[in-house]
């Protein structure tokens, strides 16, 4: 069978030279100091090159033998109980920031929350989580955070913290708020807040101001799903959507893997269809409708693009394809025509198992939705009403109404609560202009950002990680929040400030508990409740429909008359790891590679190759290669910003795609990862009148001259075209389980066992445990939840967008993003590609120090103190996963020039979220997965303590826990119980195969082979042909 | 039967133990801590006259040699002078190429085995003893009133750390025990230590009021010289050992209980860790754990071998302890 071919740009695709040349010198790096001619020229470099030799000999020889500093052992006074020094605690949590909702499990050692996991209790979410979520505990420590509560003394006091903010004590604080707000309407301003017992308090407080109001505000609006489904089912609320029951998903530019309403428990739904059980092959299947590539839209298995100004278009065809009894404008493409024309077939097929899904902020485009999932019988079946879910509640039109009274003068007090419009309103001019006609504004937020720097007072509020709460995702599913932490700085929870306000002197942790205490009845069932982290009803019920009550002629009438694109259109969207640009002052976070671009630390203007080639005739295909890309000046609506050029195979061509969260203010001010880094790309959203659009229908693009490095991971690891990834369609699966495979009969020419008998080398035997970890490409969506959670499991650096651009990036688990077939509308392929630890590791052989060699439990290990740092091991690697530092990360050494600080990581602050299990590398040795030994060696552990064998599940790697979708399996493959070795050998033999398999190195991970359920791939077709002539 | 009648068992096994413990000891080192400790410093001085005695020989050994190749290379001149033969102006030894070459090779051999054994030793703190905050005398504690050595390192059989008890642990007895009445207590120096003195300090600690009974002020922590220190980039557990391999402390920490002040037994290198996982058994057989390796257990049933030391079930591996 002909190698489909699969690229990670365009310039492999096309073999440039450049391209070449960069594959070429993979592992070629000047030496990373600068080059003094005078050194090198001098008359005798000889003499100077010893000099230098002796002098750095002998200044080591004094700074190593100078005395053994003298260590302290200071014991607790009075030892807490519960805590043992070494041993980690465990609390549960939740995150329920912008009202997404997952339910945590926080790991606390010595006090220190360190690594967060998803609760396993909740039926939500089942223990998944996303890079954000595994994120959090990193801005726990975030430098940037406010300190103390104070007085903002204006914007001309300079550029420092402390110069702008005077500190307050907290007594100080209320007496002068309550002198300024009493009897004064209030107006709240919050993000989505799903706390109901916040929410209470909020009403008490509000009750005590007459005339206030709380406004919801969210950056990344829902209003138009809200106002819909009002107008359709007379709830102004958002339904819980189950995708595990839908056999077709139809996803109308909802990028619900990555950044719509809750993605961790979406991806663990859908991916519940995605598996595929070999005795019953069978999948869901989703088709995608969008105008950029999300990352819901790349692991789709039809997917089509269109125009941002066609959205409505596209839902209204798909609804008159079903006979909804409407017309919908012509939609030219043909492709996406037929598009439609499949979707709908293949809903009328499974009416009642299907679920269609909207990424749209209109309201007229989300009835029509309602109307197509009311048609196809979604309601009760993939929608339940009875259960509604609380992840977004702003409605746009209240907070424009509270910009205009805020102008206006009406507004006594505005109290700021995890929102910051000065910087995401896309009016944030009028805003901030409004914020001076306001009589008193106070700012919660926790650092000082955009918003707060108008604000008169400062309260900060507590990290969640360091405060009380409760959270309702759905309506009666609750999850638990509580310290793990005291709180660092001098901060106050904002429902400690609301009841000190209204007049109450209930501590907050008393009120919730009162509050909890009385529905659940007595203190024993709130500290399970705690202990748990989560109640929520008895799964089983059944879902609920509603009866459709939507004006479809109406919408139908506005979306036909809505304004036609122009030439180019802009579209705006959430990167999966920066959101809406709350969070984003994570270095973690930052240097996550984007799914679909892989790049870090910027923002950009995506577009397609066809638009992309009218900017770089000089260039051509070797665009990619480069970090330095073209800046482009893109305006629209009156609006320009300027951004580095970047192309995305798969985006519409007529679309300009730029993320929003980038372009904050002052480093000093947001923190020096996500400050002044981008554009603010807000300013594009606009006011339709009802809510807010995040699309413009004319956008012109022109160059500008200019050059911008972008630190882009996409064409560092190459593979040099071998073939790496397997792949098949669900109906060639069923037809021929055998065929995705086929190639490993080749394998057999070596003899009956590939392993003994293709080799030289002796078998290496595993007495006890083999690891091994399988890795379901059809299950892997390429959120990169699991590249988080091992920077946090294992220390991994985080080197900086410089570093970045010359391939120094840390990551020991990668996932690579691979197309193929059609340049314009590729498919996409997620490998997550990590040490493969090997059984026969070509890596081990060249060490010229054996610092890196084989256990008996088959991990590739590695010494980092034996390590010399001669890269040969990288060299020899076939899959590219060691990674070499470069420069001291994490503050191993004890010299600090070696210091290379990126986002304050090397602060004693942020380095309270190291895993004290887990060495800090030094600069100068390789590093790469170890499987998360530290954990295996606990496991163990605790089995031999408890003098029993180890049970399969006990030990777990970091990203296998953080999986939403399940797609990494890992345990004992000599334990013939465990979920691996049944996978291997019993249940998924067909689909089974490991990377360079014929280099035989044996590697100890596993990959399933992709699925697609999509008809016959057209590109395929050929290529199929001469398979059959083949038999 | 054995030839010595006189001997149990007992005797014959702290014989052998005894014999274990001089062997694995390097020879010539400062020998203390062991529980024979005036015989097996007169062994040492034994064997470092010893070696004296070689190395004087050694010396007018090689002083002779030199002494007679200076003569022969004297005779051989003269014999060449009589012959009449030409010959070159010998040359001093002192300008002698070979001779210097012979001298900068022994130096640098004897040098760099000196520069590269300070080197490994460099970070090393065997015998380390510094002074502590309180004379506390584990002699006394372990030793002479027998506790436990858990009931205070109570985490050595949970965690990484055995940790160093907190205030509140000495508080349990010493509410009671006000003043010291056991034998005089002296320092390394030999200065005689005030007991009752030492448990006052205890209590200014932590704020104790003895005459009172109860706290009077706020506690502080007693900051204590850490002795045992391993380097960042190596995972110990004590719990692994202490609750899974059954290891004694005295193992790596010596014989504790007759320390006044403690100091430093082992070495703490890696040699030292890798050559005992290379002779301790492990639990095999009464901890399941070790079930799965299938094919020890055959091999003790089958009588290959006797035990399992801890290197055969990969103890030895760098990434047991390097992580």
């Amino acid at each position: 069978m002909e190698q489909k071919k699969y690229w990670k740009g365009l310039e492999e695709l096309h073999n440039t030279a450049a391209h070449k040349e960069a594959v070429k010198n993979e592992f070629r790096e000047d030496l990373p100091f600068e080059e003094s001619e005078s050194l090198l020229n001098a008359t005798t470099p000889r003499r100077d090159f010893l000099k230098y030799l002796g002098f750095t000999t002998a200044a080591a020889t004094i700074a190593a033998s100078c005395d053994i500093p003298v260590k302290k052992a200071i014991p607790y006074v009075n030892k807490p109980q519960d805590i043992t020094p070494g041993v980690p605690n465990y609390y549960a949590s939740a995150y329920a920031v912008d009202g997404e909702y997952v339910p945590l499990v926080v790991k606390t050692r010595e006090g220190r929350p360190i690594k967060i996991e998803g609760n396993e209790m909740s039926a939500v979410t089942g223990g998944a989580t996303t890079a954000r979520v595994q994120a959090t505990v990193l801005g726990l420590y975030d430098v940037a955070r406010l300190r103390y509560p104070g007085i903002n003394k204006g914007a001309d006091k300079g550029d420092k913290l402390e110069d702008r903010v005077q500190e307050l004590t907290f007594a100080e604080l209320d007496k002068q708020v309550a002198a300024a707000i009493a009897g004064k309407p209030v107006v709240l301003l919050s993000s989505t807040i799903i706390s109901p017992t916040t929410k209470k308090l909020i009403g008490e407080f509000l009750a005590k101001y007459p005339g206030s109001r709380h406004v919801t505000y969210d950056a990344v609006s829902y209003s138009g799903m809200l106002l819909a489904n009002e107008a359709s089912y007379g709830k102004r609320a958002l339904p819980s959507y189950h995708f595990e029951n839908a056999k077709v998903v139809v996803s109308l530019g909802a990028d619900f893997l990555g950044t719509w309403l809750n993605p961790a428990e979406y991806s663990r739904q859908y991916g519940a269809n995605r598996k595929i059980n070999a005795k019953n092959p069978e999948m869901s299947k989703h088709f995608h409708f969008e105008s950029m590539m999300s990352l819901t839209g790349a692991n789709a298995d039809e997917r089509y693009t269109h125009r941002p100004s066609e959205t409505g278009a596209v839902a209204l065809a798909l609804l008159a394809a079903l006979g909804g009894g409407v017309t919908a404008p012509v939609i030219a493409d043909a492709r996406l025509k037929e598009g439609i024309a499949k979707a709908a077939k293949a809903i009328q097929a499974n009416n009642g198992k299907t679920l269609v899904v909207s990424g749209s902020n209109d309201v007229n485009v989300q009835i029509i939705v309602n109307a197509i999932n009311n048609l196809a019988g979604a309601n009760g079946t993939t929608i339940d009403w009875a259960v509604t879910s609380n992840y977004r509640q702003g409605i746009d039109s209240d907070m424009a109404q509270l910009v205009n009274d805020m102008n206006a003068g009406s507004v006594g007090a505005l109290l700021v609560y995890g929102a910051n419009p000065a910087y995401d309103y896309f009016d944030a001019k009028k805003f901030a202009d409004g914020i001076k006609k306001v009589g008193t504004s106070i700012s919660f937020n926790d650092r000082y950002d955009e918003t707060t720097q108008l604000c008169k007072y400062i309260v900060p509020d507590h990290h969640f990680l360091e405060s009380w709460g409760d959270a309702e995702g759905r309506t009666g599913y609750y999850a638990f929040i509580q310290p793990t932490i005291a709180p660092l700085f001098k901060t106050r929870a904002f429902q400690s400030s609301l009841l000190s306000w209204s007049g109450n002197t209930t501590a907050w942790e008393d009120y919730l508990k009162n509050e909890w205490i009385a529905k659940l009845g007595s203190q024993e069932a709130w500290d399970k409740t705690l202990q748990d982290g989560v109640i929520e009803p008895q799964a089983g019920a059944a879902l609920t429909g509603a009866a459709f009550a939507g004006d479809v002629a109406g919408a139908a009438a506005k979306i036909s008359s809505a304004k036609k694109g122009g030439k180019m259109e802009l579209v705006l969207y959430e990167k999966v790891a920066i959101g809406n640009g709350k969070e984003a002052n994570n270095p973690w976070l930052q240097e996550t590679p984007d799914p679909i671009t892989r790049a870090t630390w910027d923002n950009y203007a995506c577009v397609s190759n066809t638009v992309a080639k009218t900017f770089r005739t000089e260039l051509g295909d070797d665009y990619e290669i480069h970090a330095e890309k073209q800046v482009l000046k893109i305006t629209a609506k009156g609006v320009t910003v300027e951004l580095p050029l970047l192309i995305v195979p798969g985006i519409h061509p007529d679309v300009i795609a730029i993320a929003v969260g980038y372009g904050r203010g002052k480093k000093a001010f947001i923190g020096k990862a996500a400050g002044e880094v981008g554009a603010n790309a807000y300013p594009f959203v606009s006011f339709n009148g009802q809510t807010f659009d995040y699309f413009v229908t004319e956008a012109t693009a022109e160059k500008t001259g200019r050059q911008y490095p972008v630190g882009l991971t996409q064409t560092h690891n190459s593979y040099e075209g071998r073939p790496i990834i397997k792949e098949t369609t669900l109906e060639e699966f069923i037809k021929n389980p055998k065929e995705v495979n086929h190639d490993r009969e080749h394998l057999a020419h070596y003899g009956e066992d590939f392993r003994k008998d293709a080799t030289l080398y002796p078998n290496h035997p595993y007495p006890g445990i083999k690891w091994g970890m399988s890795i379901d490409l059809n299950t892997c969506f390429g959120c990169a939840a699991c590249v988080v959670a091992c920077s946090a499991e294992n220390n991994v650096g985080v080197v900086g967008k410089e570093q970045v651009v010359l391939a120094h990036e840390m990551h020991w688990l990668r996932i690579d993003r691979y197309f193929s077939g059609d340049e314009n509308n590729p498919e996409v392929v997620f490998q997550p590609m990590l040490c493969q630890h090997c059984d026969n590791a070509p890596c081990e052989n060249v060490c010229p120090v054996a610092a890196t060699n084989h256990s008996s439990e088959g991990i590739n290990q590695m010494a980092y103190n034996r390590c010399i740092g001669t890269r040969y091991c990288a060299n020899n690697c076939p899959y590219k996963v060691r990674r070499f530092n470069w420069r001291d990360w994490n503050g191993a050494d004890s010299f600090e020039g070696n210091l290379h600080d990126t986002g304050d990581m090397n602060d004693a602050l942020t380095r309270m979220v190291l895993n004290p299990d887990v060495v800090v590398r030094s600069r100068g040795t390789m590093e790469k997965c170890s499987f998360c030994v530290q954990r295996l060696q606990d496991a163990k552990l605790a089995a031999k303590k408890a003098g029993r064998p180890m049970k399969d599940g006990e030990a777990r790697t970091a990203c296998q826990q953080a999986c939403a979708a399940d797609a990494i399996v890992f345990g004992n493959i000599n334990d013939k119980d465990s979920r691996i070795y049944k996978v291997r050998n019993e249940e998924q033999q067909d689909r089974l195969f490991y990377v360079l398999e014929e280099t035989h190195t044996l590697p100890s991970i596993n990959y399933l082979a992709k699925i697609r359920n999509k008809d016959a791939a057209p590109v395929a077709a050929g290529a199929h042909g001469e398979e059959k002539a083949h038999h | 039967m054995t030839a010595f009648p006189g001997l149990k068992d007992e005797d014959i096994d702290n014989i052998l133990a005894y014999v274990a413990q001089e062997q694995s000891k390097p020879a010539g080192g400062a020998a203390q801590g062991a529980a024979a400790g005036a015989e097996a410093g007169a062994g040492a001085q034994d064997s470092g006259g010893n070696s004296l005695l070689f190395g004087i020989i050694t010396l007018i050994l090689a002083i002779v040699a030199v002494i007679l190749m200076q003569i022969n290379s004297n005779l051989n001149k003269l014999a060449a002078e009589k012959e009449g033969h030409e010959h070159a102006e010998p040359v001093p030894f002192y300008k002698n190429k070979a001779y210097i070459a012979i001298c900068i090779i022994l130096l640098f051999v004897v040098g760099g085995y000196f520069t590269i054994q300070g080197a490994i030793g460099l970070g090393r703190q065997q015998d380390y003893m510094p002074e502590q905050p309180i004379f506390y005398s584990h002699k006394v504690h372990a030793g002479i009133n027998q506790i436990n050595c858990l009931y205070c390192h109570s985490s050595a059989e949970k965690s990484k750390h055995a940790m160093i008890p907190s205030e509140n642990v000495c508080m349990n007895c010493h509410k009671a025990i006000t003043e010291y009445t056991g034998p005089d207590l002296f320092t390394a120096e030999g200065k005689k230590v005030n007991g009752t003195a030492e448990i006052q300090k205890l209590f200014d600690h932590v704020g104790w009021d003895p005459n009172a009974q109860r706290y009077t002020k706020p506690g502080q922590p007693i900051e204590w010289v850490k002795i045992h220190s391993l380097p960042d980039h190596v995972y110990f557990n004590h719990s692994q050992h202490v609750a899974a391999g059954k290891v004694q402390c005295q193992t790596c920490h010596g014989e504790i209980q007759n320390m006044d002040e403690v100091h430093q037994f082992a070495d703490l290198s890696m040699g030292w860790c890798i050559n005992c996982h290379r002779t301790t058994n492990v639990q095999f057989a009464e901890n399941n754990y070790y079930s799965i390796f299938e094919k020890l257990h055959n091999d003790i049933k089958d009588g290959k071998i006797k035990d399992v030391t801890v290197e055969m079930v990969g103890g030895t591996e760098c990434q047991k302890c390097h992580y």
